[in-house]
């Protein structure tokens, strides 16, 4: 589904992403964990076509087309999906306006028509309940005075509505209580299927409890230096990264 | 000495007869105009609006009532300014003219709809129009103009404690087939009580220049509430410099919303507001979407004379493309006009580097126990929310139209009547969605 090849990222003129590897495929769940500062949210800002980065070499192919030359808008049409660290507080716009014009904007983009008023409700009912989140939170302004937490269920709302095929979670476990990740990871786990693919973004390995990867990669310094496969994240979750820094080094001299 | 475009000003000069210099107002009004001519750069109230440029093409100046529109070229014109949705009367005035026959007029003895030039030849007119409006300023001589010259325009006035169920649509439309100069003046008078919504709109037909200096006067007695909101969204042929005067009577209710959208040329409004009693309420809301070549100024005062009022005055502007915009709003509160409650802020979001906004808070504050605040901001919109959007398949043109919604939504929530909310927003975001954004 995603291949990112020798993928190099400068911003504001400093490089990175310094030749990123990796190879996502459909129906897999990824994890990436790597020290604060690394590139992970780089990478996952790239991938989403941010626009400060700029992209020095290497290639992103996900499902035969080429995602760099893709506008952030069609990228998203096309099935990939960031959950930011960072959701913004987007004031003015209601949430719900907001839902509705993605969904049909993605389904334009698939020839479908616009979803009618009471289907759209009653999707919107439905991934509420899957996410359970508060139907209050629906009808305010985007994420405006959220919680960090409400915040971190929002993202995983649109993506529940937006039936991404790779989905991207920077960080969505941090900021949640205990509760909340139980809830948010069986949402996760729902919508998991062999078409579609999740990259998670993650300093802990609680949530790899609950969301059981296919393959754990650590990045560092603006590359991975190591991959395997849950158990490594019981092993970082022990010995931390510098055995893997120091052995990287080692390597690259 | 006159620093004045030479030929329309001795034209103006010119055909100014006889027959009205019989009038003193009118005879008052066109000393004063031929004493200041068109107001300058050199008029701090002007300071960033040059007219001259305007002014220079040959106008011919003409009386309300002549002109060349068909009838269907006048249906064209008002299905152009028709506000989807909107359960509103029908007041179409052609050329200053008002049309019984495309108009569709309350059926009731509470409200008087007539063509002004019915009562204005009456000797006591003069002194009805408002004389708040100080004509002899120099910063005021378009509007010594009009009241020196004009000829028609709309009266409306609705009887003590009537309420008028639905809003008056007036259909302002104009068709010349020469560059025409026109001073259209209209008037409403809200009595005791009484409670009317009037939303205008502006239609020029052809391609020809139009020059509309026009005058409103109203007045809102004790108890009363006036609705008005005015909608320009005209060509790049037309100018438009608008006064907007307003008395209210203790009690009463004023609110002024005002949206301009590209493309005419220049739009210069002002909105002078008296307050004349106490416990006044005035909100003056303004949404200008200013586009390429294009100048949109506001200025505005709200003259407090009486304890316990409150106004609000809140511009928003959005510039694209180069446009331009002036805003200078002016509180002044009178000794007397203790615990007045006065806010003022003008914001305003850039889309283009080449962009303009010139915006001047004025508050002259002569009362001691009064609340009074002010605010300007300038700045571009958050590229951080619109990466968010798009991020979610919202494509850039509508994630910037949505961006702009949102902020223009603290005026545009204000708006009483749904319809209107809604026609405002397509057409903001309609243009938004199409700008070139340079920044
Ligand atoms: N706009 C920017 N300008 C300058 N430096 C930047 C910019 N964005 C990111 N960086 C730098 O790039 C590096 C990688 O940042 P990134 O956010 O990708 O790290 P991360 O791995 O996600 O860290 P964390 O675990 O703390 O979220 C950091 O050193 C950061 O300061
Ligand atoms: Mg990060």
């Amino acid at each position: 589904m995603l291949s990112i090849r020798n993928l190099h990222a400068n911003v504001a003129g400093k490089e990175i992403l310094k030749g990123i590897n990796l190879e996502v495929g459909a129906g897999e769940v990824h994890a990436i964990m790597g020290p604060n500062g690394s590139g992970k949210s780089s990478l996952a800002s790239v991938l989403a076509g941010r626009e400060e980065y700029e992209v020095t070499e290497g290639e992103v192919i996900f499902n035969g087309k080429d995602l760099l030359d893709m506008a952030p808008e069609i990228r998203a049409r096309e099935g990939v999906f960031l959950a930011f660290q960072y959701p913004v507080e987007i004031p003015g716009v209601s949430n719900i306006n907001f839902l509705k014009t993605a969904v049909n904007d993605v389904r334009g983009h698939h020839g479908l028509p616009p979803l009618t008023p009471k289907e759209f409700l009653q999707l919107t009912r439905e991934k509420q309940k899957l996410v359970e989140f508060d139907a209050k939170l629906v009808n305010r302004s985007l994420n405006e005075g959220f919680s960090g937490g409400e915040k971190k269920r929002n993202e995983i709302l649109q993506l529940a509505m937006l039936e991404p095929k790779l989905s991207i979670l920077d960080e969505t476990d941090s900021g949640l209580d205990i509760d909340a990740l139980r809830i948010v990871s069986a949402g996760v786990n729902k919508l998991r299927s062999k078409d579609n693919a999740f990259v998670l973004i993650t300093h802990y390995q609680r949530l790899l409890n609950y969301i059981v990867p296919d393959f754990v990669h650590v990045l560092w310094n603006g590359k991975i230096i190591k991959t395997g496969t849950k158990e490594l994240a019981l092993e970082l979750e022990e010995k931390g990264y510098d055995w893997l820094k120091q052995e990287s080094v080692a390597l690259d001299n | 000495m006159v620093v004045s475009t030479s030929t329309l000003y001795d034209q103006l000069i010119e055909s100014f007869g006889d027959v009205k210099i019989a009038n003193p107002v009118r005879a008052k009004a066109m000393e004063a105009f031929r004493k200041n001519g068109f107001p300058t750069i050199k008029d701090e109230y002007w300071r960033f609006t040059n007219l001259r440029p305007f002014l220079n093409d040959n106008f011919v100046v003409v009386n309300e009532g002549l002109g060349s529109l068909d009838a269907n070229e006048i249906k064209a014109c008002i299905e152009e300014g028709e506000i989807e949705d909107l359960d509103a009367y029908k007041l179409v005035v052609v050329n200053g003219v008002l049309s019984e026959e495309f108009s569709n007029l309350p059926q009731s003895n509470t409200i008087s709809i007539r063509p002004l030039a019915e009562i204005s030849e009456d000797s006591t007119f003069l002194d009805k129009i408002n004389n708040r409006l100080d004509i002899e300023k120099p910063m005021n001589s378009l509007a010594a103009l009009n009241t020196a010259m004009f000829s028609d325009g709309f009266y409306i006035e609705i009887a003590a404690n009537a309420i008028l169920d639905k809003p008056i649509h007036v259909f302002n439309i104009y068709g010349y087939s020469e560059n025409v100069f026109l001073q259209p003046r209209n008037m409403v008078v809200v009595n005791k009580g009484a409670q009317i919504e009037i939303v205008e709109t502006y239609t020029c037909a052809g391609d020809k220049l139009y020059f509309i200096n026009s005058v409103s006067d109203l007045f809102v007695d004790s108890n009363g509430s006036l609705t008005h909101s005015i909608f320009q969204n005209g060509k790049n042929a037309e100018r438009v410099v608008n006064h907007t005067q307003v008395t209210q009577q203790k009690d009463s209710h004023y609110a002024n919303y005002i949206y301009s959208i590209p493309q005419s040329a220049i739009i210069r409004n002002n909105l002078n507001v008296e307050l004349e009693g106490s416990n006044i309420e005035t909100h003056m809301y303004g949404l200008y979407l200013a586009g390429k070549n294009q100048l949109i100024d506001n200025h505005s005062l709200v003259d407090h004379l009486f304890p316990h009022c409150e106004s609000n005055q809140l511009y928003k502007g959005v510039m694209i493309e180069g446009g331009k915009a002036v805003f200078n709003g002016r509180i002044y509160v009178h000794e007397d006009a203790q615990k007045t409650n006065a806010y003022q802020s003008n914001n305003n979001m850039l889309f283009s580097n080449d962009s303009v906004v010139h915006s001047k808070p004025q508050l002259e504050i002569y009362a001691d126990d009064v609340k009074c605040s002010h605010g300007t901001t300038i700045g571009q919109y958050d590229a951080e929310a619109l990466f968010y959007l798009q991020s979610r398949g919202v494509s850039e043109e509508h994630a910037r139209a949505m961006l702009v919604i949102a902020f223009a939504n603290d005026v545009t929530s204000k708006i009483p009547n749904e319809a209107l909310r809604n026609h405002v927003e397509e057409k903001v975001s309609a243009t938004i969605a199409q700008a070139n954004v340079t920044i």
